[in-house]
Order: C-alpha cells, then sequence, then structure tokens
C-alpha cells in the first residue's frame, strides 16, 4: 500500500501483443485518486487495447498492475466505446436493473438520473433514445457502479458542443475526490477542458505524459501552445 | 440472490419482447393445428372401422393417434426454430459491445447463463400452449387421455429442449455472432436426423455410438412411452455440461487455446456421457397399454435370470422384420432381461450375404449351456424358446386389459381455432407487449 502514494491504480512496464503483434509496449503510469486522466493518441495508437488489457480483456505479456486491492478490476468500471445497453429494454428498466446488480439505493440513483437528465426519456425505448442521451444513460450507469476507478472509452463522441459542455460539467461534479477517472479521448478541445493530466500515446508507447503546462515544457512549446500543438509535435519528435 | 433475481427479471422482460418467440409461437399454430387436425380425421376413420370390426379398437390409442404427432410437429419447430430465441439472447449482446458491462456485474458467469437458460425454458413451456389446447379440444370431444402418457412426453420433450438450450448458449458463447452460431446448431441438428438414419440402416459399433449422440434418436424413447433414466440421464448430464462449458467460454477474452479446449470437452465429454447413460438400466413403461412391457408375470419371471444370454441376428438392417422385431420383442427382452447381449451378423448393406444364405432370417439364442433358433418375429412363438432356454417354465399370463379409445370425432371448426383464432392472439399478445406505456412512479 506505501508504494500507492496518491495513486489509485499503477501500471508497469505493460506490454500486450495479439497474435504476434506487439500492441502496448512498457506502457508505465499512475492514475491519481480524484483526477482526470486523459489518454489521447490517433486511430490504432492502443487507446482502447490500454484500458482493456489493464482489465484482463485482451492478454498481456509482461507487466505489473498494483492497486489498493488484490483484484484491481473489482475497483475499476468499464464503459466501452459504441457500446449499446440493452436497445429493446426501457430505459427505467435498465436502471433499475444497474441499480440492483450494483445495490445503488433508490435516492442515489435518482440523483444520477437528474444529473444526466434522463428523467423525461425513463419511459423511452434504449432505442428511441438519442445518441447523446444514450452515452448519459451509459455514464449514469457506470457512477452508479460506484466503483473507485472508471474507464471511459470516447464518452463524448457523437455528442454536440452544449451536450459535451453538460455532460463534463456533471461529471466533474459527480468526481470529487471519490472518483477517478482514465478517459481516452479524440476530441483534443474537450481534452484539454476536461483533463487534470494528459497521456500522449502512439503504437502503443507513451509519448508524453503530465499536465498541459507539463508537456508544454516537455515539448518545448510556449505557453500559449494548445493541446493540438502539443499532440502534433509529439507525434513528429517521434516521426524524427 | 437479489442480483440473480434482477437478472432473471432483465432477461424475462427481454426474452417476452423478442420478435423471434412470437414468430415461433404463431408458426407453431399452424404446426400443431395441421397435425391435430390431421390426427382427429384419422382417428376417426380408424374409429369407424372399429365400429365394424370391434378388433381393430384395441389397437386405437389416443398416444400414438394424437399426442406423439402433436408433440412430434413441435419437436421440429424447436429443433429448427428455437436455436434462434436462444442464440439471439447471447449473441447479441457480444455484437452490441454489451457483454463487457455485463461481465463487470455481480452476477456475472454462471448466474446469467443459468438465468438465460432458465428464461428459455419458460419461452419452450409458452410454446406448448398450442398442444395443450389440442389436448383440452380432446377432451372436451370426450377423448380419452392418459395423464402419465402426457407426463412421460413432456419430461422427454423437455429434456430434448433442454439440450437444445444449453448447445445453443455454449455455441452462442464461442462464436459470439448470431449467424454463425445458428448456422452451427441447425447443422448439428441436420446431423443428429442424418445420424438417426444412419444408424438405423446400420446396426454397428459406429452405428450404435452414432445413434447414442443423436438428441433425436433419445427422444424416440419417450415417444414409444418409456421414460428411460439411460436417455433422460443424457439429456440432462448434456444440458449440464453445456452450461458448464458456456460458463467456460463467457469470459470476455477467449483464446484459440481455451476454444479448443471448450469444443474438444464438449465433443467428448457428449461421447462419455453417452457411453455412461447407458449403463443406467431403469425404465419405466408409462403407456396404458404397456405395449413396451410383457406381461408383469413374465418380466417378473424374466429379471429372475441372472445368466447372461446371447442373441444373434441374422437380418440385413434394411429389413423391415429387423424394425419390427428391434422396436417390438427385443425391446420388451431388453428392458426384462438384465443379461442380454445382441449380436447383429450382418452389419452393414455391402456386408449382406444373399438371400440364399441358410442363415438369413434367423433369430439365434443361446447362453452357456444351451442355444435355440427361429424365424419368427412372432412374440408368441419367441417366447416359449426363450423360457425353454432358461430353463423355467413360462407363467401364465392374463388376458389383455387394454380395449382402445375409439372416437368419432369431426375437426369441424379446427382450422378457424388454429389458423386463425390462435395465431391472432399471439399477434395481438405482441403488440400488447410492446406498446407504450405510461410509467407509474
Amino acid at each position: 500500500m506505501k508504494h500507492m502514494n496518491n495513486n489509485s491504480i499503477i501500471i508497469k512496464n505493460l506490454s500486450s501483443n495479439i497474435n504476434g503483434c506487439s500492441f502496448l509496449r512498457d506502457v508505465s503510469f499512475g492514475i491519481e485518486k480524484g483526477e482526470i486522466l486523459g489518454v489521447i493518441g490517433p486511430n490504432g495508437s492502443g487507446k482502447t487495447t490500454l484500458m482493456e488489457t489493464i482489465l484482463g480483456y485482451r492478454p498481456k505479456i509482461s507487466g505489473e498492475i498494483l492497486s489498493s486491492s488484490s483484484d484491481h478490476s473489482c475497483e475499476i468500471f468499464y464503459l466501452p466505446d459504441g457500446v449499446q445497453l440493452f436497445p429493446e429494454h426501457k430505459v427505467h428498466e435498465v436502471v433499475s436493473y444497474f441499480a440492483n446488480q450494483f445495490k445503488t439505493n433508490s435516492e442515489e440513483t435518482q440523483n444520477f438520473l437528474g444529473r444526466f437528465r434522463l428523467e423525461s426519456h425513463l419511459n423511452k425505448k434504449v432505442s428511441e433514445l438519442s445518441k447523446g442521451f444514450q452515452k448519459r444513460l451509459g455514464l449514469a450507469v457506470a457512477f452508479m457502479s460506484g466503483k473507485q476507478i472508471l474507464f471511459l472509452d470516447e464518452p463524448f463522441d457523437g455528442l454536440d458542443l452544449m451536450q459535451t459542455i453538460d455532460v463534463i460539467k456533471v461529471m466533474k461534479e459527480q468526481i470529487g475526490l471519490h472518483h477517478s477517472i482514465f478517459v481516452s479521448i479524440h476530441q483534443l478541445g474537450d481534452a484539454e477542458k476536461f483533463c487534470d493530466r494528459l497521456l500522449i500515446l502512439n503504437e502503443g508507447q507513451i509519448l508524453g505524459l503530465g499536465s498541459l503546462s507539463d508537456l508544454k515544457i516537455k515539448f518545448g512549446l510556449h505557453e500559449s501552445a494548445s493541446l493540438e500543438d502539443i499532440f502534433l509535435s509529439a507525434l513528429q519528435k517521434e516521426t524524427i | 440472490m437479489k442480483s440473480f433475481v434482477s437478472q432473471l427479471r432483465f432477461h424475462f422482460l427481454g426474452i417476452t419482447r423478442s420478435k423471434p418467440l412470437y414468430i415461433l409461437l404463431f408458426l407453431e399454430c399452424f404446426f400443431v393445428g395441421f397435425s391435430y387436425i390431421q390426427a382427429v380425421d384419422l382417428y376417426r376413420e380408424a374409429s369407424l372401422a372399429a365400429q365394424e370390426s370391434p378388433g381393430l379398437a384395441s389397437g386405437l390409442s389416443p398416444f400414438d393417434g394424437f399426442l406423439v404427432p402433436l408433440f412430434g410437429a413441435h419437436s421440429v419447430l424447436i429443433s429448427i426454430l428455437f436455436p434462434f430465441l436462444t442464440i439471439r439472447q447471447v449473441a447479441v449482446e457480444y455484437e452490441r459491445g454489451s457483454y463487457k458491462i455485463l461481465d463487470q456485474l455481480s452476477s456475472r458467469g454462471l448466474p446469467q447463463i443459468i438465468s438465460g437458460f432458465v428464461v428459455s425454458l419458460f419461452a419452450w413451456a409458452m410454446s406448448l400452449v398450442p398442444i395443450l389446447i389440442a389436448i383440452a379440444h380432446w377432451l372436451t370431444i370426450s377423448g380419452h387421455v392418459s395423464f402419465s402418457e402426457v407426463v412421460v412426453l413432456l419430461i422427454g420433450h423437455g429434456a430434448f429442449a433442454l439440450s437444445i438450450i444449453s448447445i445453443s448458449l455454449l455455441v452462442a458463447h464461442i462464436m459470439r455472432q448470431t449467424a454463425p452460431a445458428v448456422i452451427i446448431v441447425l447443422s448439428m441438428v441436420l446431423g443428429f436426423w442424418m445420424i438417426e438414419s444412419f444408424a438405423g440402416s446400420v446396426p454397428s459399433e459406429l452405428g450404435t455410438i452414432a445413434k447414442s449422440l443423436s438428441f433425436t434418436a433419445n427422444l424416440k424413447a419417450f415417444e414409444r412411452g418409456i421414460l428411460s433414466l439411460a436417455h433422460l440421464g443424457y439429456f440432462v448430464g448434456l444440458g449440464g455440461l453445456f452450461l458448464g462449458l458456456s460458463k467456460s467460454s463467457s469470459k470476455v477474452f477467449l483464446s484459440r487455446h481455451r476454444m479448443v479446449t471448450i469444443i474438444s470437452s464438449a465433443v467428448l465429454g457428449s461421447l462419455l456421457l453417452s457411453q455412461v447413460a447407458q449403463t443406467l438400466p431403469t425404465s419405466y413403461d408409462f403407456t396404458e397399454n404397456r405395449r413396451n412391457s410383457f406381461s408383469p408375470a413374465i418380466e417378473k419371471a424374466l429379471s429372475q435370470v441372472k445368466n447372461p444370454i446371447h442373441l444373434q441376428i441374422y437380418l440385413s438392417p434394411d429389413d423391415s422384420r429387423l424394425y419390427d422385431f428391434e422396436r417390438d420383442f427385443l425391446g420388451r427382452l431388453k428392458r426384462s432381461l438384465r443379461h442380454l447381449t445382441v449380436e447383429y451378423a450382418y452389419t452393414s448393406r455391402s456386408g449382406f450375404k444373399s438371400s440364399s444364405d441358410d442363415l438369413y432370417g434367423i433369430f439365434k439364442l443361446s447362453n452357456s449351456s444351451k442355444s435355440a433358433q427361429t424365424r419368427s418375429t412372432n412374440e408368441e412363438e419367441l417366447l416359449p424358446i426363450v423360457f425353454d432356454l432358461i430353463g423355467i417354465s413360462r407363467p401364465q399370463t392374463e388376458e389383455s386389459f387394454y380395449s382402445g379409445y375409439p372416437l368419432v370425432a369431426s375437426s369441424n371448426g379446427l382450422d378457424i381455432l388454429f389458423y386463425l383464432i390462435l395465431p391472432f392472439i399471439i399477434v395481438g399478445m405482441y403488440f400488447f407487449v410492446t406498446q407504450k406505456r405510461r410509467l407509474k412512479i
């Protein structure tokens, strides 16, 4: 436990390969308690693979995953990208099912439904919800899980600007000191606003890890540089 | 337990709204209805003939006359359509990615699999409704139904459904896509039908093993009114094996090595179960006319024989006399004699020597001290030979008590019931359960 310091989970030298093809190479980082750690990278950089390897959904060939409990996967809730949550069921049935599974009390459940603005959609089938509200339902389920660490794969994908702002606001309120979030994001503008620290991943390797200002220093960029500048700079350096 | 109940409730809601269930029920009305209408008409014609010649009446059994055809039509649909229903429940979660979320719940693994299994059994029970309506109608037209005969058919077809459901669940968890999983299960069902006909024409070791594996061949005993622990044990054992293997294959990451191990375990386990189940000798004749049994006095006398008896059959596999002999006399003899071994002299059509073969058509019975032979397949001629061989006198048997149940009834109106009213109710049920209703909070 001593070595955990302020971290919820520590990943050390994680490597994985699938059918002989290397996907992650010596990845090491920690997720601090109460922080939002965003992972950014081009398509195929290994963002989803990283999350799923940590959870044991993909095989690892080496590395260590440390957490405060013996089975780290018990502390994590993973919301995959593009998941369709029981489209033929009604929203209230899905919510009630997960509330029973996670033993969430009705007060908390109502709270999450209210915060994610799902109350007026309870009687609709999930398939009748817009993509944005389906994402909200997934996020509500993630928070209902009561797990300390949330792994969210592209949670803002498909949301319009207003919905993204709204969801970011709700999630920031929910996090408090009780949750840590590890999130993969494609939209760099959202990542800049939402994440406390960022991990830049390319071809299964970490190119940079730290806060926005840390990354600017690491890549020798001006203070006014955006995350997009950092991202491009990181990729260019790697290419060179 | 609470999470399992919530899982079950959720699965239940899913299946009651699933289109495949209502399509199955809809088609069932036509299949079962057609079978029932045909049965009523044929039974009427046979009963009219029995009025002219009363001796024919004892052959009129509602078991063969309408119960077996009804359940037979049902089992065809269960074999072909039910895998779609069961596989879809599971495979769709893999296709939508929600299995990764289900894997994080407290009810993951076996509880989720058992819950899927239970709701599939519920769907099977719903599919019995047209049969129950047909039985109710039969009773209202003064037809006779033996409770024990209905029970043995329900047990047999329930055990058959159990195996179809569990193998569908296993294949769905391995393939993780609806279409390939359905293709595999349907190929297996067709394979079972082929095995049955192949094994029927080739009474060899291979044929016997193949037949013992076939679901449809194992169902046949129940359709003869026999509750056999061997067949029931095979179905229940397979159900347990496939459900256990479904749990092993429900992990999010399924390596090739694990997949090969699971498939090999399923094949070897099925082979082993089919052989072990055959060592369960107990069977009960549930038919009202005890067609599968000798009279109680003869059964009692034969059951006390301890010395092994060997029977050699010199008939080609496609000879109809062999089929009659196996179904009638040999079936009864196997149920009564504990130590009977049977040897088929002609193992294949190509092995058939020629009709001029002197031994052709002979049934040769022997034990350690004596042997006897006959060409007759008639029980009244065969039984004295058996008793002579075992060296005890044949007990006196009482007269047959079964007088048959002739019924002259019309099938008028049944077409409207099965082809119009019931399908209409099923369509109505679908719209009722899937309609939008206000949520009461």
